[in-house]
């Protein structure tokens, strides 16, 4: 359990999943991920039994402190360990919390966590080039902007730009 | 079966393990790759049987024109359906053909299968920092450097910066 002033991280629990596959299922926060095909409740199930098992991420519910609500989620994934590195990846769901800050807190929590706990030496993270407010956070954090892949995804019926950010540990902006 | 002037690809073949074994365990061919564990002849065969199988990779294996022995593998993988996007590999396992062109000429039908069959709009790849050779080969088939993920390899004791290349349709040089 991790603790913020907004936000609380946890593990995630079955009782999410509802919460995971509406998200997972809604355009609206989609459009921000690499995730476009419809989704099943059954898909999410086997999803959460592969995670919870697999060594090489960590996952966390973001739950609203003062509700207790599950409002999101945050993972590290493809953690390498002799690289020292993993890929971050976060959603808020819960619309009403979006541009109030409980992203920006989770992530703070989770790499807290990446470099003081597992260790880790870098991150690596990415968004698509028409997010600003993806962009804004992860330089909030301390990422930095290393490249741009060029039409790399197709959204909204033309390709764009998929941004790509790392943090080294020295860089994190606790 | 797609036929250059100095190499052939092909599917591969349960023949083809036992040199693929070999390689994959060279210090001296893996020192560019992502691959740094020892890999065991049997993890090769069920590696084969997952590759054969995975509809988002196509793996070819390159051959010597002259003498018809295996040489290398290259493939494109994490095909991406909307996206129509790939990631691009190559090793040319027997190091007596490096530096001679057969690792250009086998991305380039490599490629043209990706473009021309396929019909992928983007083709993303990768090279460590320290292997000119291979992000001039990207170069001369029309890759472009998109970006370094700062310290992402650790190798030989240390961080290494992981270049990233991408190559449009249009870009291609055949």
């Amino acid at each position: 359990m991790l603790e913020g002033k907004l936000v609380r991280l946890r593990a995630m629990e079955e009782k999410d999943l509802p919460f995971f596959h509406k998200w997972m299922n809604d355009p609206e926060i989609t459009q921000y991920l690499l995730k476009y095909l419809p989704f099943s409740l059954k898909d999410e199930q086997e999803w959460f039994d592969k995670a919870r098992n697999d060594p090489s991420r960590v996952h966390f519910a973001i739950e609203d402190r003062k509700s207790g609500k599950t409002i999101g989620h945050c993972a590290l994934v493809h953690i390498h360990p002799a690289n020292r590195n993993a890929e971050f990846a976060i959603s808020i769901g819960e619309k009403t919390r979006w541009n109030k800050g409980a992203g920006t807190e989770a992530a703070r929590l989770l790499f807290s966590y990446a470099f003081d706990t597992l260790n880790l030496h870098r991150i690596n993270s990415g968004a698509a080039d028409f997010n600003p407010r993806s962009i804004r956070m992860h330089e909030k954090l301390g990422f930095k902007k290393e490249g741009l892949q060029r039409e790399r995804l197709y959204r909204r019926g033309k390709y764009c730009g998929l941004i790509g950010f790392g943090l080294l540990r020295d860089e994190f902006k606790r | 079966m797609l036929e250059g002037k100095l190499v052939r690809l092909r599917a591969i073949e349960e023949a083809d393990l036992p040199l693929f074994h070999k390689w994959i365990n060279d210090p001296e061919v893996t020192q560019f790759l992502q691959a740094y564990l020892p890999v065991p002849l049997k993890n090769e065969q069920e590696w084969f049987d997952k590759a054969r199988k995975d509809s988002s990779s196509v793996y070819f294996s390159v051959e010597d024109k002259k003498s018809r022995k295996l040489i290398g593998i290259c493939s494109l993988h994490k095909l991406h359906p909307a996206n129509r996007s790939a990631e691009f590999g190559i090793f040319i396992g027997d190091t007596r053909f490096w530096n001679k062109g057969y690792g250009t000429e086998a991305g380039k039908l490599c490629l043209a299968y990706g473009f021309d069959t396929l019909n992928l709009h983007r083709v993303g790849s990768s090279a460590i920092s320290y292997n000119p050779r291979s992000i001039r080969m990207h170069e001369k088939l029309g890759f472009k450097k998109e970006g370094a993920k700062r310290e992402e390899i650790y190798r030989k004791g240390k961080c290494w910066d992981l270049v990233m290349l991408g190559l449009l349709r249009d870009e291609f040089k055949r």
